[in-house]
């Protein structure tokens, strides 16, 4: 390993398995730069897709790793088309002096676990009217709620998931693919929404996004195509393994909560994923014969 | 490169723009309030975007080539020089300028109290402003910070509101709320609060119209205020208990610079209102108690110095804090009334009911309270009860920043439409004899609140002068809430609203106390 002299070394507290080296014990496919950097996050792109360096706080990311004890990454010194180092045991951007150690760091796993559909259904259809009250009480509209383009492509997606028709599901998918507001467009969150809730249900439609990744680089941000490439293989941010925790598990007292942090993400984002998480749960469980989708869009 | 051919669209396109979210929807937010930009949207050019856009006819030439990693800056504005300015104002902030004006201290991306709190070390207080069912969860964040709380947000439980009362009382922190909607705390103005001169007056309400109405009668009398500390609505509820009015107190009571003390609330619970007399009466800071609807004995018996209405109260407290005698209950009974007929500079025109009451149309006796101000609403109809005794309930005295009236709207202090609807409405009743109105100016306040009554009333008469068929304008009431110093300016304010027609008072409870006269003398004669 390339002593850490003229770095400044962080630790990192946690590193997703799926991630190039460290985590998957596969070298990176190819070269990797930095992509973008925010407060909270350090994007990295390659040939592997996204790549995250994130604070502690935002949780477990897919191809991600987190760090402890920094506010504000930003001061971090990194810029985007810096080039990164990746191996087993670090994290390097050179030219911003800067290098996170991988090598104590938690393991964690970005897949999300399906539950026996049949309790899962159940419950979800006892508490599916009140996640739509409180999903009404969040202050942020969806990103999609005015524009009128996406009503279509959003009913198509309840009923295609409601009658099990994966080619209709994708059609879908296709339509809301970089539509709306947001680094990652409002309808990519809600796909990504509604493929972790197909996921978790162990819906015979996991995996339905597959088919819109074949040009997905043209229709949506890199950052946003990398995410759902993640979605299309199950892997999802801990913030939706915890609401999802929560809103099938047994505790119903920690829906709330769970689902103010969820929404609570970027302007948008949180929300809209939400709302393909409610669209998807509510579709597949036949809810009210309806998805909540279809009642918000329709009216 | 800024396509600006197009008359009423205008786009830009920003090259691997990556921002978040928020930042440009804060961005967005900005260029939409520039005058003559109707609408502003900052999305990145995926296909699907491309194509609202040309659904939407906002699409460029330069918008139609950019790809998906592009971030398009579109524009839909009146005149070409505003979008212009847009534009440049998106180019500023996405390039991380600072915009002509911005204050760098009031600049920060933090988005939890945790991150303001390390990105601003000597932050000692906290203006939570969120839906109420997250606005406990984090005041409760802020007091275990150690900040005092300014809780702006309504709909907090009341069982929530106790609690954090009692982990700020056990910390020695205010909890300031919630439903708070004014305080100046060491001379700065939170919430809805007016300009007023520093002086030795501390005050404590659980009313925030009352409070200003308070502090403004103060300024106007010539003393000032040390610290105005708004407890949130329901503190002299039961439960509740007065945990915040008695904190706020005992910190007045121990400032140096606090000569006089004033508590002001909306009807307390009687129980919570002794503890809070008895604990008044400990303390050696002269304490004027303005309860609406308090039991003045009880208060006297108790060594407090009654005053039932606000502005008994300020001329009270004003005169104590200037050693000027202070004024004691007229002949009639209104305490801190300038003379047993009740004269004053404005309240001269109470002479003039019966003149203005024989203008009126033969149907016409009902009095119209159109309110922004809860406190100054719950003011008049007590004194208009006291004048007008059991027909005062014939009467519609309306707090349109009540919650029935500002769900999904804005409230009346800020936007004056939904009064204006009602105002109209009033105007044009046969039966209306007078509309009573607050206009309350001050920081937060619409920019010309005077302007915008002033505009519908004259609206209003032009109207009934079309249609000839009778009807005669009703009188028109009002006071200003405000100083010289607030940014409306008082002066001017008051000059609008003479010009169309309205009968100025110097406080609410004159405005009341014309009104009830103008009712009693009205040709619909069921006052």
């Amino acid at each position: 390993m390339q002593s850490p002299g003229s770095a400044t070394t962080y630790r990192a507290a946690r590193v997703s398995i799926d991630l190039p080296a460290a985590g998957t014990g596969r070298p990176a496919a190819g070269p990797i730069v930095v992509h973008s950097v925010f407060r909270a996050a350090i994007n990295l792109i390659g040939p592997d897709g996204l790549l995250t360096i994130a604070r502690a706080d935002v949780g477990g990311l897919s191809g991600g790793v987190l760090i402890d004890d920094v506010t504000d990454l930003r001061d971090l010194g990194p810029r985007p088309a810096m080039v990164v180092r990746l191996d087993r045991d670090a994290i390097r951007i050179p030219a911003a002096g800067v290098a996170v150690d991988l090598r104590a760091a938690a393991r964690w796993d970005p897949g999300l676990r399906p539950r026996p559909s049949a309790s899962a259904g159940r419950r979800w259809s006892a508490r599916s009217p009140m996640v739509a009250q409180i999903v009404a009480r969040l202050p942020t509209t969806p990103g999609l709620a005015r524009v009128a383009a996406a009503d279509p492509y959003l009913a198509n997606l309840a009923a295609s998931i409601r009658h099990g028709d994966r080619p209709a599901a994708a059609g879908a998918a296709r339509g809301l693919v970089g539509l709306g507001p947001g680094l990652t467009p409002s309808g990519d969150d809600i796909l990504a929404g509604a493929a972790a809730a197909l996921r978790g249900l162990d819906h015979p439609l996991d995996g339905f996004l597959e088919a819109v990744l074949i040009d997905i680089d043209r229709r949506t941000t890199a950052v946003s195509a990398a995410l759902l490439r993640h979605a299309a293989r199950g892997a999802f941010a801990e913030r939706i393994h915890d609401l999802f925790d929560a809103l099938l598990g047994e505790d119903a007292a920690a829906i709330e909560p769970a689902v103010a942090r969820a929404a609570a993400w970027g302007a948008t984002s949180g929300v809209d994923l939400l709302t393909g998480v409610v669209l998807a749960l509510d579709a597949a469980t036949g809810v009210d014969g309806r998805s909540e989708a279809d009642r918000r869009w329709a009216a | 490169m800024a396509d600006l051919t197009a008359t009423a669209v205008h786009a830009r396109v920003f090259a691997n723009s990556y921002r978040d979210s928020v930042e440009l929807m804060r961005i967005a937010a900005e260029i939409e309030s520039i005058e003559g930009i109707e609408r502003a949207g900052l999305v990145m050019a995926t296909p699907a975007n491309r194509e609202v856009l040309r659904s939407a006819g906002l699409l460029s030439d330069a918008a139609a080539a950019a790809g998906p990693n592009d971030l398009v800056v579109a524009i839909a504005a009146g005149d070409a020089e505003a979008a212009g300015q847009g534009l440049d104002l998106a180019a500023a902030r996405l390039a991380g300028t600072a915009s002509e004006g911005s204050d760098e201290a009031t600049t920060s991306d933090a988005t939890t109290i945790a991150e303001a709190v390390t990105e601003l070390g000597s932050a000692n207080l906290a203006l939570i402003s969120t839906p109420g069912t997250y606005a406990s969860a984090e005041a409760l964040k802020a007091l275990k910070r150690g900040l005092h709380v300014f809780l702006f947000s309504d709909n907090v439980p009341l069982e929530d509101e106790i609690e954090l009362k009692a982990v700020a009382h056990r910390k020695g922190l205010l909890l300031m709320g919630p439903d708070c909607g004014t305080a100046i705390l060491d001379g700065v103005p939170l919430g809805f609060a007016n300009a007023v001169r520093s002086g030795t007056v501390g005050l404590v309400a659980a009313s925030g119209t009352g409070l200003q109405q308070v502090s403004c009668l103060i300024h106007r009398a010539g003393a000032g205020v040390s610290q105005a500390i708004g407890v949130g609505g329901r503190d002299l509820h039961a439960g509740v208990d007065g945990a915040m009015m008695l904190d706020a107190l005992e910190r007045l009571a121990a400032d140096p610079g606090t000569a006089v003390i004033v508590l002001i609330s909306k009807p307390p619970d009687a129980a919570v209102a002794a503890r809070v007399l008895a604990a008044a009466a400990a303390v050696e800071t002269p304490v004027v108690v303005n309860f609406l609807g308090g039991d003045v004995d009880a208060i006297t018996a108790a060594g407090g110095i009654p005053a039932t209405t606000f502005e008994a109260a300020a001329a009270i407290a004003g005169a104590i804090a200037l050693g000027q005698p202070v004024p004691t209950p007229g002949a009639s009974g209104h305490d801190g009334d300038a003379g047993a007929d009740g004269t004053g500079p404005h309240d001269g025109a109470r002479a003039d009911a019966a003149a203005a009451a024989a203008a009126l149309g033969p149907g016409a006796w009902r009095i119209r309270g159109l309110y922004s101000g809860g406190s100054l609403a719950g003011e008049a109809k007590l004194l208009i009860r006291a004048a007008l005794g059991d027909g005062a309930t014939r009467h519609e005295i309306l707090d349109l920043g009540d919650d029935e009236y500002t769900v999904g709207r804005p409230h009346p202090m800020i936007d004056p439409r939904l009064r204006n609807e009602h105002l109209h409405a009033a105007a044009v009743d046969p039966t209306t004899a007078v509309i009573l109105l607050d206009v309350v100016l001050g920081y937060g306040a619409h920019e010309d609140p005077a302007g915008a009554l002033a505009t519908q009333i004259d609206a209003a008469r032009a109207e009934l002068a079309r249609a000839a068929d009778g009807r005669s304008m009703p009188a028109i009431v009002a006071s200003v809430c405000g100083t010289d110093l607030d940014p409306q300016g008082l002066a001017a304010q008051e000059a609008r609203l003479a010009e169309a027609g309205v009968t100025l008072a110097a406080s609410n409870a004159a405005a009341a106390r014309i009104a009830a006269s103008i009712a009693a003398h009205a040709p619909g004669g069921r006052a």
